[in-house]
């Protein structure tokens, strides 16, 4: 399956880029299974990626969270605002 | 219902407007204001990224919580987003209530929940040259690391 990630912060600037489609060879997958891939894909250890929130549809959602093929999970980093 | 977010001056007299109300007998003014230095470094501006839909729905809940728990008639909460200059308001909270004790509190809690759950990012740009993002405080969103 295929989902679109979108990155906010400082996750931008280590992907290079605003937004990635992330191929998972999986018919199901989590939250979680994204993240995983995309630490692979940024070159990270995979719990670098914990301090970053997901959303999808406009949620904050748990790793566990199943996707559908073509979601869009925002990968939030810590926040700053203020 | 005003805006949460917006890419221009923040106009406090506007929110002033948007919150009179002679029943209130205090009207407390938080404004965040863009500072020259952080940690050593001299700061020449600062980009404010937003998740738009979240952070207004952030700030919205902030607005509704601070009336529901401390019992203030009025709460409006503006954030910048976009480049903002030295000393320009990043963000202004107004509060309108009865007493001062109320408009106090609930001021300091509207900012500090605002810098633990508003899906919003700062990116200082230095005088010297090159720009970073700031650390920041994770989102509340539950991770269950381990399972």
């Amino acid at each position: 399956m295929r989902v679109k990630v979108i990155y906010y912060g400082f996750l931008k600037v280590l992907a290079g880029a605003e937004e990635a489609q992330v191929d998972l060879s999986v018919a199901s997958a989590s939250v979680r299974d994204v993240v995983a891939r995309v630490a692979e894909m940024l070159g990270v250890a995979p719990h670098q990626l914990d301090c970053a929130a997901a959303a999808v549809d406009d949620e904050l959602v748990e790793r566990s969270r199943p996707l559908r093929e073509g979601d869009v999970v925002m990968l939030l980093p810590p926040v700053s605002g203020g | 219902m005003g805006e949460h977010l917006q890419a221009t001056k923040i106009d406090l007299d506007r929110l002033l407007a948007e919150t009179e109300d002679v029943s209130s007998g205090a009207l407390a003014v938080f404004v965040g204001t863009v500072r020259d230095e952080n940690e050593g470094r001299r700061v020449a501006g600062v980009t404010y990224e937003a998740h738009p839909r979240l952070a207004t729905k952030a700030l919205m809940a902030i607005e509704r919580e601070a009336v529901d728990r401390f019992e203030v008639r009025h709460c409006r909460i503006v954030h910048r987003t976009g480049l903002v200059s030295l000393g320009e308001a990043s963000v202004v909270i107004v509060i309108r209530s009865a007493h001062r004790d109320a408009a106090f509190l609930a001021l300091r809690h509207a900012i500090e929940e605002l810098k633990r759950r508003a899906p919003i990012w700062k990116l200082e740009h230095y005088a010297d040259g090159g720009d970073a993002y700031l650390g920041g405080v994770p989102l509340v969103s539950p991770i269950e690391v381990g399972r």
